[in-house]
């Protein structure tokens, strides 16, 4: 009897918990949509880290008036007059957004038979109607502008993709303001959620609020297991892939892809904290706890009758018996700007170490992974931020060559495929190449050794060619050297 | 010290066989002859229960507290004393007991077969970790150099007396590879001989000294009676299947557990279970109930054992004539899935510790991101969050269970609970189990009800098309393939064993069965050689033709 009250009491419990939940979620809702630019409250002691400038890109359930709004053709849907001069803002991002950019198109991506299929596993479509609303605004977070969709509104509105207002904040509060004069758009940026995407880390941050995740966007694993590509972002790559609708006229050339992918680095990390503490603490409806997605996955896809090809291992550094390794691509900017002094005076590689080892012990402790990445992100912001505002070091080429060096030799020792391709990526953004550079050649074997198998399950990656065959593993050791020694030679002149 | 060396020191150190001469002495001539021709059934009846493993029964007293496991397997407050006690007079028997006829019921050489050419013995020769490569065979030696590497991976050692290590290598390694508890320590002789006789047949502190198992009183004692000074009934199939399945599956609570780290380390997997299967495999050192000639008080024996009226004979053609081996098979599959609920209940007792990945199943996570990939996910499941292993939570014909709504129900909700976050949510689960728990006991009166039962040709029919049409959709898992294999080939075997029906009708299927699913048990191979291939075949096996074999041969035994 007393058992059966004792139970009768815990279900009341985990209702009144639920309630009160609820509760809570519907008031941070309420919050962020009557007052955009607040930062997140779970984040207000310590540093600012509102300082990236992006907190109007969540939550963003009020004040978007779509793309239409903004291409007028007098407005961003020219071309206007003085196009021809480089120093004239194109006029013409609208239409160079809508014929040219992915982005555009993203609507099509999740109306498509391969969504209906993950949205039905997920169990958020069924029987063609949206029966979790949380886990569709998840999904629309960062397929679409505007996620605040009544299922009976989704058909008309979903045709957006990420328009204007998903990177650069929702416009209703200044977009009637922001063309009257240089000091409307500083005061708008500053105060009425108007992202300010030139400082090359806050652009990072931009891109990085729904390629990594954020506070309220999260690709969890459910949704991977689903059949959503895992993530795997790098600024220096995608800028360079992406059509652009902006002129980055005050960026030097020589060094501009270098300092992408620092910026990269800076706001993947963050990105990847802030993800991993919402996460642990639960903040999100569509979020679980453990989360896989925190993990390589091939620390556990692996088959058991034979271990795979080394370049797929996890990071050995990481491997500890019997436990998945936590998830280094957007962390691994942590342990490089920090161990580094010309980045960082601070060096965060203990408090990291400390908690990528928590995340490895069996069933770790949700609330003390949310303050420990908590910490973790303030002392990373921290250690970049100069007047409030995240900040690139500047590094000499002499840099750049010995982190390249630092970073092969590490994917040399840990075999694994993220730590491999970090350092390819790394060392291409830091290394502009000559077609018959000794760097290049080593570069290419490199490559092929990192692009996927066909039948691997990775979508929208490089594929290795039909009938082509990857280097063996002796080959790609030997690449890795040849371009370590390219980089020294490299060096002395 | 290697097997061979222990058999001949324990025959060195002398067979003592109870001194049939100092008994006589005492006795004038014809009290003798007397004594030996009233006596003989009767000695018999003395050394029965101590000594032959198998057939029947209950071990475990009628009402069960609602919270006692009645699959427990502990004597609390009996020590163990040592496997050369035992082997002082099972290991080879005197001509006397021979002309007796005592051997007809205990052979009186189980501690040297065991010795010998059971796995068991040599349980703790593959694991321990100050043996030289010398002193191993070829395949032992393999084996063993696996468990120093598991061991070093791990970084466990072993805790000597000065305290040196941390002994997570008894904790952990022994409480299987001996069969220790957690709290004993055993003495370094009798350690080194790995799964011993009171690792499965109870602690013999109390049967052999204060109650002695060789008197005429034991004999009268009923199974529980037993029990509760030690010996278990291993003649019960459900605490036989519990006594196996406390290593073969598992039990936190007692210490034996390889956990995922383990596995990880190189732990060789653990194979899906089936009591009479695994009984096969091993080398008999029991008189099976059939074996035993009728002796006077074999009715009242037998009826302890089986549900069954009548005379002498006519019990014993019933016990005969029933399929023994499928009932046993199947009361272990029901007593595995008990016990793996219980293993749940176990782990989620301790949700700090909870989410051990190694009661989940290893395709879940171990399949490499390929297209068309062989794993399939049950529709009713979250993509993305583990489950447990398949073959622990397949239905079972509960016939007698009033219960059986609730079970399933519960049964359900568990699975459903795995759903719910990733892992499972150990809060929920421990609830739930908990309940089932609870059930537990009305259950074990079934099992107990179920393996009393004689088992006709059409109750081995009905329980293979129960076993392979309810699995329809679990046979594309291999364990599960495998277990379900191993029980409709126990049946089958049986049916042709009571001439039901001819072996050509299902050979060639059993045959192509039994290679496509490596049913098999090996003898003494190295075990860093098997596990390869067989890891193989669990990713790649042909499931659909399986299913079809299976199917098949279920048409075919039917009428």
């Amino acid at each position: 009897m007393t058992k059966q009250l004792a139970q009768y009491g815990s279900v009341k419990n985990a209702l009144l918990t639920l309630a009160l939940l609820l509760c809570v979620v519907d008031q941070t809702k309420g919050q962020s949509s009557t007052n955009n630019t607040s930062s997140s409250p779970s984040l207000s002691d310590g540093a600012n880290l509102s300082g990236w400038g992006v907190d109007s890109l969540y939550h963003m359930v009020q004040g978007v008036r779509g793309a239409a709004s903004c291409a007028t053709s007098s407005c961003h849907g020219g071309p206007k007059a003085g196009v021809s001069s480089v120093d004239a803002p194109r006029g013409s991002e609208y239409p160079l957004w809508l014929e040219h950019d992915p982005h555009a198109q993203s609507w099509k991506t999740i109306s498509s038979e391969g969504s209906v299929k993950i949205l039905s596993r997920l169990g958020i479509l069924r029987d063609g109607k949206i029966a979790n609303v949380a886990g569709f605004q998840n999904c629309l977070a960062c397929h679409n502008t505007d996620r605040n969709l009544e299922p009976e509104q989704l058909v008309p509105r979903i045709t957006e993709g990420v328009g204007c207002e998903s990177c650069h904040g929702p416009s209703e509060a200044w977009h009637d303001r922001h063309y009257q004069g240089y000091a409307s758009k500083k005061y708008a940026t500053s105060n009425l959620g108007l992202t300010d995407s030139g400082p090359l880390v806050q652009r990072a941050k931009i891109c990085a609020t729904c390629h990594v995740g954020g506070m309220d966007r999260d690709m969890n694993h459910d949704i991977i297991a689903a059949g959503h590509p895992a993530l795997y972002f790098d600024m220096a790559v995608y800028h360079e892939a992406y059509p652009k609708h902006w002129r980055d006229k005050d960026q030097d050339p020589t060094n501009f892809r270098s300092q992408l992918w620092l910026a990269g680095k800076l706001a993947m990390a963050d990105a990847e904290l802030e993800l991993l503490e919402s996460r642990a603490s639960k903040s999100l409806p569509i979020s679980t706890w453990p989360e896989l997605s925190n993990y390589q996955c091939n620390s556990c896809h692996v088959t058991l009758e034979g271990l795979p090809k080394p370049v797929n291992l996890p990071d050995r550094d990481l491997v500890i018996t019997g436990r998945a390794s936590v998830r280094n691509w957007n962390l691994a900017g942590i342990a490089v700007l920090s161990t580094n002094s010309v980045f960082a005076e601070t060096d965060l590689s203990d408090s990291y170490k400390n908690l990528r080892e928590l995340l490895q012990s069996p069933n770790p402790d949700s609330k003390l992974v949310a303050a420990k990445t908590h910490r973790l992100r303030i002392q990373l912001v921290n250690a970049f931020n100069e007047n409030g505002k995240p900040t690139l070091p500047n590094w000499s080429r002499q840099n750049q060559t010995a982190l390249g060096i630092q970073l092969l030799e590490e994917s040399k020792r840990s075999n694994s495929w993220e730590t491999a391709a970090g350092a390819y990526t790394a060392v291409w953004a830091t290394h502009p190449m000559r077609a018959t550079s000794k760097l290049e050649l080593a570069m290419k074997t490199m490559r092929n050794g990192l692009l996927f198998p066909k039948d691997r399950m990775m979508p929208n990656f490089p594929r290795l060619e039909n009938g082509k065959t990857p280097p063996t593993l002796e080959e790609w050791n030997d690449s890795l050297q040849q371009a370590v020694d390219a980089l020294k030679n490299d060096d002395r002149k | 010290m290697s097997g061979r060396t222990i058999v001949r020191e324990i025959g060195g150190k002398g067979f003592q066989p109870v001194s049939f001469q100092s008994l006589a002495g005492r006795l004038r001539g014809h009290e003798l002859l007397t004594l030996i021709l009233c006596s003989m059934l009767r000695i018999v009846v003395w050394l029965l229960p101590s000594c032959f493993g198998l057939l029947s029964s209950i071990s475990i007293v009628a009402v069960e507290p609602p919270h006692a496991d009645p699959h427990a397997i502990v004597s609390a407050g009996i020590s163990n004393i040592g496997v050369k006690e035992c082997a002082a007079c099972h290991s080879a028997p005197s001509p006397i007991y021979n002309a007796l006829g005592v051997t007809r019921f205990v052979r009186l050489v189980e501690a040297k077969e065991w010795l010998e050419r059971d796995k068991h013995a040599y349980a703790y020769q593959l694991v321990r970790q100050d043996l030289s490569p010398d002193e191993l065979n070829k395949e032992e030696r393999k084996s063993n150099q696996l468990s120093v590497e598991i061991t070093s991976k791990l970084k466990w050692t072993v805790g000597d007396k000065n305290k040196k290590g941390d002994g997570n290598f008894e904790r952990k390694c022994l409480t299987c590879h001996v069969g220790t508890s957690v709290e004993e320590s055993w003495s370094e002789t009798n350690l080194q001989f790995g799964v011993q006789c009171e690792s499965c047949h109870g602690p013999g502190s109390e049967y052999t000294k204060r109650e002695n198992h060789q008197q005429v009183s034991w004999r009268a004692k009923a199974p529980d009676q037993k029990s509760e000074l030690g010996m278990w009934d291993l003649t019960s199939p459900s605490k036989a299947a519990a006594v196996c399945l406390s290593c073969h599956l598992g039990n936190i609570d007692m210490g034996r557990f390889v956990s995922h780290d383990m596995y990880a380390a190189g732990h060789p997997v653990l194979p899906p279970f089936d009591l009479q299967v695994f009984l096969n495999a091993m080398p008999p050192h029991w008189r099976t109930l059939e074996e035993k000639p009728p002796y006077e008080k074999q009715a009242e024996y037998n009826r302890v054992h089986f549900d069954i009226a009548g005379n002498t004979d006519e019990i014993q053609s019933a016990i005969n004539g029933s399929y023994n081996k499928t009932r046993r098979s199947m009361i272990g599959g029901l007593v595995a899935n008990d016990l793996g609920i219980e293993l749940i209940h176990q782990g989620a007792a301790q949700p700090n510790t909870w989410g051990d990945y190694s009661i989940y199943n290893c395709m879940g996570c171990h399949q490499e991101l390929k297209k068309n990939s062989t794993q399939v996910w049950p529709e009713s499941r979250i993509p993305g969050r583990p489950f447990p292993a398949n073959w622990l939570t397949l239905e079972y014909p509960t016939i007698h269970v009033s219960s059986r709504d609730v079970h399933d129900t519960l049964t359900s909700e568990m699975l459903a609970s795995f759903n719910l976050v990733p892992f499972g949510d150990a809060q929920r689960l421990n609830q739930l189990s908990d309940k089932h728990f609870q059930l537990l006991s009305e259950r074990f009166q079934d099992r107990r009800k179920t393996e009393k039962q004689v088992m006709s040709k059409r109750d081995v029919q009905q329980w293979l098309e129960f076993l392979v049409l309810s699995r329809q959709n679990a046979l594309t898992d291999y364990w599960v393939a495998k277990q379900t294999g191993w029980m409709v080939c126990v049946a089958v075997d049986e049916l042709v064993e009571h001439r039901a029906i001819t072996p050509d009708l299902v050979s060639p299927m059993q045959k192509e069965l039994r290679e496509l699913l490596r049913l098999e048990l090996t003898q003494r191979q190295s075990v860093p050689t098997g596990q390869r291939s067989l890891l193989e075949t669990a990713r790649s096996f042909d499931s659909r033709r399986c299913k079809e074999l299976l199917n098949t041969l279920v048409r075919r035994t039917a009428d």
